[in-house]
């Protein structure tokens, strides 16, 4: 795939947020709508094309740890906030540019990965995302490549399971993307070699069960 | 395909020869062992032992070398130090040798100029393909169909339907030694050692093909060809149980990640999830291995997870309960049809729920009532069963002088006989109401601890019935657990032959 062959000719380490989920979407896995602005004025324009409220995200393929460099300003309303929001994460360090990102709304997040294991090759990572991701590791494995029967197995495993049925009001996650999204995840690993890992989370799930990555990080290599 | 693997493993399994090549008479050289051993297992086949000086070994003709040898040689067992291997190696391929143990050690397990030495030895063997290599660095192997104890324990399990490959020798010995300890028979043996040349894969896919294997237990530390090992597994667990045990889950030392999936991704969890796409049961610890081996033999698959304990103890019962819950198991509120049925024969005391509790009612048929009454319901998909064979120990106990009625032999006599009645009438039931309703009647039994199977005649005769008993609740449950799995998977994957 040429985004990925593109980033390791220029030798980097990472593809960033906006290529990973350039990447995910050839692979049909659901992202974000999102444009990367040059300028203030590229953001504005870009918000009031996807409509408020929006969110802006630092990006760059060595740009990570995004929350703690404060790179990142949700739930922005006007045309104003979303200049300013501008200037201060552009001016926080050398990137390529400000995601300009629908704002997705969801209780329930979850976490899908890849990583190349010693023993197996590629492997699919399902779980409980979000912040306790890695307090909790409430996550499943399978081998790449997944069948269907293996996607619904390893979301069954997780402890917290019964958030992907309705659950407190919201629908329940819709399995077919679900299990698409697995299956591509597996795809990425057997047919990018460069692709060491990937990560991807928060997947957001909204009320309506509908699911969609927030954020991705490729990471390159091997 | 299939009839290739079974020709190129014959050699191995089923030699109508063998040469034990550093074969000795010295008792501490494991040239007398395995030499030995094999004898004593009776072996019925041509023996060579080849040993540069000795003309006789264990009055059998000895040889210079396997090239000596007047006719073929199916099977070599290598025993001469890691120098010499090489030579003999190249010697059984002009013999044409079909297969080869080298029990050997002092290559590849220990450093990198050993690594190099197995490396020659390897690149040697592949020459001729068809030359199934085990080790180096082994114990050996059994085939109790053609008599063959070829290893450095002695120990000679009955015949069976279970056949091990173990990475480890101290882990295949202890399998070996609870079969004994439970009489459970074994097909095949093999110590894999190093794995150089012939893999813990190589063998499950023989195993899968091999007709007079049931089930397959393999102890692996970590799989040369992980891939094929999925992919052989994949087409062995629809028709066969595989039953694994891990070495080495944990992950020692920190591991260096690049991004957050990659600090997560430990062994264990991705064993288990490998595990599971294929339908391998994992297992947890040496019981689990050996016991849920043991019911894949004799036992029907469970079609669901409802079960009902019936007991004769009111605490293992409650015990049995917690665990079967904990292990996923639905401990299912007893339906009124069965509580009708109950109280038409039980003490008014019983326990009335799940579990069934007998609460020690008198009569000796009144146990093998209750289980036909609870396998009979439809919405019973088996039993855990506890307390059984206590007439088999007391027969054991009577041997003690001071045991109660040692002074009366004939009112001994009579209470024994009662007792084994009662056994009798409940093995006979246990046994007749699994094959009539195709459930599993899971048992344990405080009977089944200590001395155990040997000696009692009652968990004997269960165990000819390949019925074993569990030591624990827990281990019960346990077991139950792993058979709805794999049921569950031969569901899912469209495999819907009966049993196994």
């Amino acid at each position: 795939m040429s985004i990925v062959e593109d980033a390791v000719k220029k030798g980097q380490k990472n593809l960033s947020e906006y290529d990973s989920k350039r990447l995910l979407a050839e692979y049909g896995i659901p992202v974000t709508t999102e444009k990367l602005a040059g300028s203030a004025d590229e953001a504005v324009g870009f918000a009031n094309e996807l409509g408020y409220p929006v969110v802006l995200k630092g990006c760059g393929a060595d740009l990570t740890h995004k929350t703690e460099k404060g790179v990142i300003r949700v739930g922005l309303k006007t045309d104003d906030e979303v200049r300013e929001a501008f200037e201060a994460i552009n001016s926080v360090e050398q990137m390529d540019g400000v995601l300009v990102q629908e704002m997705v709304k969801g209780a329930r997040e979850l976490v899908v990965g890849l990583i190349r294991d010693a023993q197996f090759g590629p492997c699919v990572m399902f779980g409980l995302g979000g912040i306790y991701t890695e307090v909790l590791k409430d996550v499943s494995f399978r081998v790449a490549p997944l069948e269907e029967r293996d996607a619904v197995e390893m979301m069954g495993e997780i402890k917290a399971s019964k958030m992907l049925d309705e659950f407190r009001g919201m629908a329940a996650v819709d399995q077919d993307v679900m299990i698409k999204t697995l299956i591509a995840m597996g795809r990425i690993g057997l047919e990018n070699d460069a692709v060491a890992e990937i990560d991807v989370n928060p997947l957001i799930i909204n009320a309506e069960g509908k699911p969609v990555a927030v954020d991705a990080l490729v990471v390159l290599g091997g | 395909m299939k009839r290739e693997l079974i020709d190129r493993f014959r050699p191995l399994f089923y030699p109508q020869s063998v040469a034990v090549i550093g074969a000795s008479m010295a008792p501490t050289k494991w040239g007398f062992g395995i030499t030995h051993n094999i004898i004593q297992g009776r072996y019925p086949g041509a023996l060579y032992p080849i040993n540069l000086k000795q003309k006789e070994i264990m009055s059998r003709k000895a040889y210079p070398s396997v090239l000596d040898v007047p006719g073929p040689v199916d099977l070599a067992m290598v025993v001469v130090p890691p120098p010499k291997v090489m030579g003999v190696i190249k010697n059984c391929q002009a013999k044409k040798v079909g297969a080869a143990v080298i029990i050997t050690a002092g290559f590849g397990e220990v450093g990198p100029e050993e690594r190099r030495m197995q490396d020659e030895v390897t690149r040697q063997i592949r020459k001729t393909p068809e030359f199934v290599v085990i080790g180096p660095n082994c114990q050996g192997i059994m085939s109790t169909e053609a008599k063959l104890y070829a290893q450095i324990i002695f120990a000679q399990p009955s015949a069976g339907d279970l056949s091990i490959v173990s990475q480890s020798g101290n882990v295949g010995a202890t399998a070996i030694q609870w079969g004994q300890m439970n009489r459970c028979g074994f097909n095949k043996f093999v110590s894999s050692g190093n794995e150089a040349i012939t893999t813990t894969e190589d063998l499950i896919e023989y195993y899968g093909a091999d007709s007079t294997t049931k089930v397959i237990l393999s102890y692996v530390e970590g799989l040369k060809d992980a891939r094929r090992f999925l992919e052989v597994a994949r087409r062995v667990t629809p028709h066969k149980p595989i039953v694994m045990l891990k070495g080495g889950l944990t992950d020692a030392g920190g591991k260096a990640a690049a991004s957050h999936t990659g600090s997560m991704a430990g062994q264990a969890k991705i064993f288990e999830g490998a595990c599971r796409q294929v339908g391998v049961t994992m297992t947890y610890d040496f019981d689990e291995f050996f016991f849920t081996a043991a019911a894949f033999l004799g036992q029907p698959l469970p079609k669901g997870n409802r079960v009902v304990v019936v007991t004769l103890g009111g605490g293992w019962g409650v015990i049995a309960a917690d665990a079967a819950i904990r292990e996923g198991l639905d401990v299912i509120p007893l339906d009124k049809k069965i509580i009708e049925k109950l109280n038409s024969f039980l003490e008014s005391r019983w326990s009335h729920n799940n579990p069934v509790d007998l609460a020690a009612s008198e009569g000796e048929d009144l146990l093998s009532r209750t289980l036909e009454a609870v396998i009979s319901d439809p919405n019973v998909d088996g039993i855990i069963q506890l307390g059984v064979g206590f007439g088999g120990r007391i027969r054991e106990m009577r041997k003690n002088p001071s045991f109660l009625l040692a002074d009366n032999p004939a009112l001994m006599d009579l209470v024994i006989d009662r007792v084994e009645k009662r056994d009798r009438i409940v093995t006979e039931s246990i046994l007749e109401l699994k094959e009539r309703y195709g459930k599993p009647i899971i048992s344990g039994s405080d009977a089944a601890v200590g001395r155990g199977v040997p000696g009692n005649v009652t968990l004997e005769h269960l165990s000819r019935h390949n019925h074993f008993i569990h030591q624990t609740p827990l281990r019960a449950a346990r077991t139950f657990a792993n058979l709805i799995r794999y049921t569950a998977f031969r569901r899912a994957v469209g495999a819907n032959s009966p049993g196994v």
